[in-house]
């Protein structure tokens, strides 16, 4: 593989963790900002620290990414780089369609897509598609949603005849402490994905040898820094999805949410049962507001959010084999990855250019 | 995303785990909070000893909720041993 190729996917997947920080922020502050207990620069600048900071923690999900799932003969680096440009448009379009989806069901439709077209269908492994992402999709939102509904009628009962101000000022307290912990655990878990790219890339080159994969500072550093400014971009549309659309939460229901989200977290790393925050974030909302009262969520954005998630994997796929098809159309080895690059590089600078000219045009009539 | 083989040991465990953790922690959270509304009002009604009594269990409330946050970092942390 030639040291160019190597870099555009390194840069490719860099661009992914950005995407993954600015998608994934509303996961940790969405329920902070609704609730006024923090300011919204000081929470997305307080995840982004900790989503920095939690990158650095863990190192063992980095190399695991895909194992299982897809076969290791089928991850070549220009499968990882059609699967990570999948995820990236994908993402893009959730956002812009301001849907709270999973950036790791991204990425794995990404792979399970690419790796298709490039093997066929034996490539993928079936069970560990179920074990690992279906079976998990569909039990972490509907626990964090029973977590987060009895929680939230347990703290209504204890302190539900204190003084209100007292009570909203405590609970906003507590959000900093469990918003802190969702943006740590964030990064402990989503830092990984880019260093296993990564890390597989430079394998893949001979960079690193196969038979002692340790993965590079300078992987750890990037991987880091590329979520941590992604998180302090902020995706402000799926904030406001979050923490402002599916329900209107009072403090106690955001503290509610948001340790609901962080228990079914923590407890599936510790048995390694894989989870999605966004899934189990966005359960948690729709729980502490069904509690107060059914008709307080807004049943049709939730609706939306849930298609959202069983569209995501096939969705990432299908884009993912179609730039695959494209790299090969394009001549396959450097030549048809570098053409796709710069494609997106370009689309990415025509429409921040577009959205700067309608920033400054005013609109006729005004 | 780290994987276990996916059994119904697993699953159980994920569940009663996380409901103990987010339940107890809210419930921890809000007696700390009950108990601090309590024991401002007994003192506003010059009850210094039932006052200084719910200030004692909210802070035991408080040490109940901070250990299973700090027992929370420590998973996280652990991950990557």
């Amino acid at each position: 593989m030639s040291d160019a190729l190597l870099v555009v996917v390194v840069v490719t997947a860099l661009a992914f963790d950005f995407t993954n920080g600015f998608h994934d922020t509303a996961n940790a502050v969405a329920a902070s900002i609704s609730t006024r207990a923090m300011p919204p620069n000081v929470a997305v600048g307080f995840s982004a620290i900790l989503n920095f900071v939690g990158a650095f923690i863990s190192l063992k999900v980095a190399t695991t990414i895909a194992s299982g799932i897809v076969s290791a003969q089928a991850t070549t680096t220009t499968v990882v780089f059609a699967a990570l440009l999948g995820a990236i448009a994908w993402n893009l379009i959730t956002w812009r369609l301001a849907l709270p989806s999973s950036s790791s069901h991204a990425l794995i439709g990404g792979l399970v897509g690419a790796a298709w077209a490039a093997e066929g269908a034996g490539a993928i492994k079936a069970s560990g598609l179920v074990d690992k992402v279906i079976v998990p999709a569909i039990i972490s939102p509907v626990l964090a949603f029973a977590v987060a509904w009895a929680s939230i009628l347990l703290a209504y009962r204890v302190v539900g005849r204190r003084r209100p101000g007292t009570v909203a000022r405590g609970f906003r307290l507590g959000q900093i402490l469990s918003s802190g912990l969702l943006s740590l655990s964030h990064g402990t878990n989503d830092g990984q994905k880019t260093m296993g790219v990564i890390t597989l890339a430079l394998v893949a080159g001979g960079s690193i040898p196969a038979n002692n994969v340790q993965v590079p500072t300078w992987v750890i550093i990037a991987s880091a820094t590329a979520l941590g400014l992604g998180t302090y971009a902020a995706g402000w549309r799926i904030i406001k999805t979050t923490g402002m659309r599916i329900i209107k939460m009072d403090p106690s229901q955001g503290f509610a949410a948001q340790s609901a989200g962080a228990a079914a977290i923590l407890a599936a790393s510790h048995y390694g049962f894989p989870i999605s925050t966004t899934h189990v974030i966005n359960g948690g909302v729709m729980g502490a507001g069904a509690a107060k009262r059914v008709s307080a969520v807004r049943w049709g954005v939730a609706g939306n959010i849930v298609v959202a998630w069983m569209v995501t994997l096939p969705a990432a796929a299908i884009m993912a084999a179609a730039i695959w098809e494209a790299t090969q159309a394009l001549g396959g080895g450097l030549s048809g990855p570098l053409v796709l690059f710069t494609a997106a590089i370009l689309t990415v600078l025509l429409v921040l250019v577009r959205r700067r000219r309608a920033h400054l045009v005013p609109a006729p009539g005004s | 995303m780290i994987a276990a083989a996916l059994t119904a040991g697993t699953l159980l465990g994920v569940v009663v785990s996380a409901v103990a953790a987010g339940i107890g922690v809210t419930a921890a959270f809000s007696t700390v909070i009950y108990c601090a509304d309590r024991a401002d009002e007994l003192r506003r009604e010059r009850r210094s000893g039932a006052a200084w009594a719910m200030s004692v269990a909210g802070v035991l409330a408080l040490a109940a909720c901070l250990a299973l946050v700090v027992y929370g970092l420590i998973l996280v942390v652990s991950k990557g041993k």
